[in-house]
């Protein structure tokens, strides 16, 4: 609850800015699959680094603090009020064994059944009466108690219900020791109803399960149990009065079972009640707004990857001329990135013959192509350019192209070939890439071939 | 004139983005090589322009990737070489030769910035110019050529570190012969295929290409667990919309008031309109799981009305008497007898011991129940107080409403683990959506439970939909790295 107030009380009023939220991602990354335990370090790396006034949480501490202090002294009172003896008319002791064994057990079947209800059903936003005194109390005193979780609020006053109780207890304890330590108390039992002492020795024995092997001497014999019969007609009769020795003995017994139902069974529950406590806590911590939103300013990176300039793709109009027909025989073939002995076999696969082969685009400097290509008389030649269909046309092969067509040849082809394996048969997608560069470029006096 | 990611017309590139920080790596490569697609992919961006047509990027484009505000790094993604034997040509001119060689290349871009023979080269050697690594493509499914030297030289005049990526478009592998050229200009050579790259391969290649500097480890590093951790609250986001989407199948009833005309046509009609229902429904789901995985929606227009053919759609007719249904009539006629009743037992001080209450409560009842139909006839002002309805859905066939799962399912983790360069879209074959094992016989049976809870035919607290999301999102965690 401290937890969850400390950090409501951040969230709301310290949030950490961007920067910080941003380095807490640094530090906190690997808690991201854990958002409570991210949630919980984070609120204390802040706390400490911010150092964070807790008025919230010294509220809380004080007011509770202030209830266990009231719940352990007015069991105190309790047991002194139970065991008023003035010397005149003994002490019953079936009223101490109400208030401090049934009481407790009723009590705790009573709170573990609320608790039942909780966890198998839907959490419980608002208990029922004495359950919901600290919830009462604590609402008052709370600065966010309007806000709050009523479910947690619920949990959270069901447990301290469960320690002010052990607390009450204790002070019954307390004041029982107390009391018999600083005058002696005549302990009877006197009921209307007809019970044997062998019967009511029978239930306290029962009652006594727990320590009897241990202390023994905590259960009361039934020869005790038979001589502090109490009938009140006729006052205190002498028999009472002759066994006034061992009358006090009761509180071996009295003091076993407070310490037994009222304390430790309470003890032994209450890791069940914290329990819950912890886990509506936990839900209540992740469902918060502001802790939602925390968990995803840490957790969440806020990633952008988009371009902020515009793409401007470069769209061709397909080509519409379907491409030219390779002839049976040319002046002259050039091999773009292409050896000698490769054009030979593209051309021989495909029935043209040709007088001359030269190999072109193999030299870093563009001008080794030039002269080659004036050291042939091009003039009114015919020309085909093989080229490699896969790879896709680029400028520096067009400017070859603009360096052959100034040597006026009559025409220029250009033959797109394939692998080998493939008869050289180039696939007609690249054909297409081809022509339609070709085309777009408005390359004159040039076609491309197949 | 500068432009928006911060190069300039004439390719100077603003001195701010590039100052050796922030790691920048320009994907660069002969045309029709896959650039545009890696780029894609590492910055997990479907607004990228994906194209088998060569030449298609015509300008360098800067992709930031930027995490809370942090920019961890700058993807180009630039044209093709278009004149390479001709820009090298002009580095090694002889005025400048006496240079550093990464001076000489800003040299050129200075001096033929402006010039449109050189404007796609520029645009491509901008970034390289300026320091960015180098990331050069090539497609591993077409031989080696002696052409690409040229292209390896110029990217050796930048100052950055530099990876080849041997990008294997086809069928064939010359990967072996590309290798052994590229090892001779680059130090680091890896295979990556942006179309089919999983996730775990995309982490890899940033791994790999955080190696190239020391200081870029840790804002790859940064970004890979950011892309992790967007991955995972896509996949919560993911399962919450097809929770949600399901709720709205499973419980979605569509009305139609019948007034004279053959039932037959009432049927048809209405079918058609709750199928259509479904069907958008799928769409707006699909769309939304698109925007969460940041892509453009993928389904490939098939729709759901195939599968919906045998499915058993009508719960029947029903009647509503002022607008309400029989139980909503029920009720109101129970609380009416009960007033009724209790105002006897005031009259009687109390001594009928609520007798009245209690006749008047079932008298309510029975009437209503025995009567519904009479009142059903009557006429008020001349106007019939009941109307009938022909009700379609809620779909009973759990069956279908598990292949509606399957193919919301598919469609996501399909949508996750296809790398952002894959533009083509999901097939929802019935086939193909039924044949992968989705879920566990127990979560099939929680999900059955679910389903029944959430058209309240289960007892059950709490808003079913959380449960449903979280189950839906350890399954989609089984199919989808993150």
């Amino acid at each position: 609850m401290k937890r969850y107030i400390l950090l409501k009380k951040l969230l709301k009023e310290d949030f950490p800015d961007s920067a910080r939220r941003s380095l807490l991602r640094k530090k906190y990354d690997e808690l991201c699959s854990d958002p409570y335990r991210l949630l919980i370090n984070s609120a204390k790396d802040i706390s400490t680094r911010k150092s964070v006034s807790h008025d919230s949480g010294i509220t809380l501490s004080g007011t509770l603090y202030t209830l266990y202090l009231f719940a352990l002294v007015l069991g105190t009172i309790t047991a002194f009020t139970l065991l008023n003896y003035n010397g005149q008319e003994p002490v019953n002791a079936i009223y101490f064994i109400f208030v401090s064994m049934i009481l407790p057990v009723v009590g705790t079947i009573f709170s573990l059944s609320i608790l039942t209800i909780s966890i198998l059903g839907k959490a419980a936003r608002h208990l029922p009466f004495p359950l919901s005194i600290p919830e009462k109390i604590l609402s008052s005193h709370l600065r966010y108690a309007h806000e709050m979780d009523k479910t947690l609020m619920a949990s959270f006053s069901m447990l301290q219900f469960q320690i002010l109780s052990i607390l009450f207890y204790t002070g019954v304890a307390i004041g029982l020791i107390a009391d018999i330590s600083v005058e002696d108390i005549a302990f009877v039992w006197s009921t209307t109803l007809h019970i044997e002492s062998g019967t009511l020795h029978s239930i306290l024995e029962n009652l006594s399960i727990f320590w009897r092997d241990i202390f023994p001497s905590a259960v009361p014999s039934e020869e005790l149990i038979s001589k502090s019969r109490f009938y009140r007609l006729g006052g205190v009769e002498n028999e009472i009065v002759a066994n006034r020795e061992i009358l006090g003995e009761w509180w071996r017994f009295l003091f076993a079972g407070t310490l037994f139902y009222g304390v430790v069974l309470r003890l032994v529950t209450l890791p069940l009640f914290v329990a819950y406590e912890r886990s509506v806590e936990k839900k209540s911590i992740l469902q918060m707004h502001e802790a939602v939103e925390l968990v995803e300013s840490i957790c969440r990176p806020r990633v952008e990857s988009s371009s902020k300039s515009p793409e401007e793709p470069l769209i061709y109009e397909r080509s519409p001329e379907a491409g030219g027909r390779l002839l049976h025989r040319y002046d002259i073939a050039f091999g773009w990135y292409m050896d000698a002995d490769t054009v030979r076999s593209v051309l021989s696969s495909s029935g043209t013959e040709t007088s001359q082969i030269a190999e072109s685009g193999f030299g870093q400097d563009g001008s080794d192509d030039i002269e080659k290509i004036r050291r042939r008389a091009l003039e009114g030649a015919s020309i085909v350019v093989v080229v490699k269909s896969w790879e896709p046309p680029i400028m520096d092969f067009f400017d070859f192209i603009e360096e052959l067509k100034e040597m006026n040849p009559v025409r220029i082809d250009i033959l797109p070939a394939g692998f080998a394996d493939e008869s050289y048969i180039a696939d007609e997608k690249d054909l297409n890439i081809w022509r339609d560069k070709t085309a777009y470029l408005g390359v004159g006096k040039c076609t491309v071939v197949s | 004139m500068e432009r928006q990611d911060g190069i300039s017309r004439s390719g100077k590139m603003h001195s701010g983005i590039i100052d050796g920080s922030i790691p920048s790596f320009a994907v660069t490569g002969h045309p029709n090589k896959g650039k545009s697609s890696i780029v894609s992919t590492l910055a997990m961006d479907s607004d990228v322009a994906v194209s088998d047509i060569p030449g298609t990027t015509t300008r360098s484009r800067a992709f930031p990737l930027v995490v809370d505000g942090e920019m961890l790094y700058t993807l180009y993604d630039t044209p093709g070489f278009q004149r390479p034997s001709a820009v090298l040509d002009a580095l090694a001119g002889e005025e400048i030769s006496s240079l550093p060689k990464y001076l000489r290349l800003r040299r050129f871009i200075e001096k033929y910035g402006d010039d449109p023979k050189f404007a796609d080269d520029i645009e491509l050697l901008t970034p390289v110019a300026e320091g960015s690594a180098v990331i050069y493509v090539v497609d591993g499914s077409k031989p080696y050529g002696v052409e690409f030297e040229t292209e390896m030289e110029i990217l050796s005049y930048g100052s950055g570190p530099s990876l080849a990526i041997i990008n294997i478009i086809g069928d064939r592998d010359f990967s072996r012969e590309w290798r052994v050229s590229l090892e001779r200009h680059f130090s680091i050579v890896k295979i990556f295929d942006p179309v089919k790259a999983d996730f775990s391969q995309i982490v890899s290649l940033l791994e790999t290409i955080s190696m190239m500097k020391d200081d870029w480890r840790e804002p790859i590093a940064d970004a890979i667990s950011a892309m992790g951790r967007m991955r995972k609250n896509a996949i919560s986001d993911s399962a919450a919309e097809i929770a949600s989407a399901m709720k709205d199948m499973v419980t979605h009833i569509r009305k139609m008031e019948i007034k004279g005309k053959p039932i037959r046509e009432y049927r048809e009609k209405l079918s058609h309109g709750f199928r259509n229902d479904l069907v958008d429904m799928e769409k707006k789901c699909t769309h939304r799981i698109s925007e969460i995985w940041r892509r453009r929606c993928l389904t490939d227009g098939e729709k759901c009305n195939d599968i919906m053919s045998g499915m058993e759609l009508f719960s029947g007719e029903s009647l509503s008497i002022f607008g309400l249904d029989r139980k909503e009539l029920i009720a109101i006629s129970a609380g009416a007898g009960a007033i009724a009743g209790s105002s006897i037992d005031i009259a009687l001080g109390g001594n009928s011991l609520f007798t009245g209450t209690l006749i008047g409560t079932l008298m309510g009842v029975a009437g209503t129940i025995a009567g519904f139909d009479k009142i059903y006839d009557m006429k008020l002002m001349g106007r019939k107080v009941g109307k009938r309805y022909l009700q379609a859905g809620p779909v009973k066939d759990m069956g279908f409403v598990f292949i509606y799962l399957h193919r919301l399912l598919y469609f996501t983790v399909e949508t996750a683990n296809r790398p952002h360069a894959d533009r083509e879209a999901i097939e929802l074959r019935e086939d193909i959506v039924s044949g992968k094992d989705w879920m566990s016989p127990r979560e099939r049976r929680k999900l059955h439970r679910l389903h029944r809870r959430m058209r309240k035919e289960y007892p059950g607290y709490g808003d079913p939909l959380e449960e449903y999301a979280k189950t839906i999102g350890e399954i989609l965690e089984a199919h989808i790295e993150f």
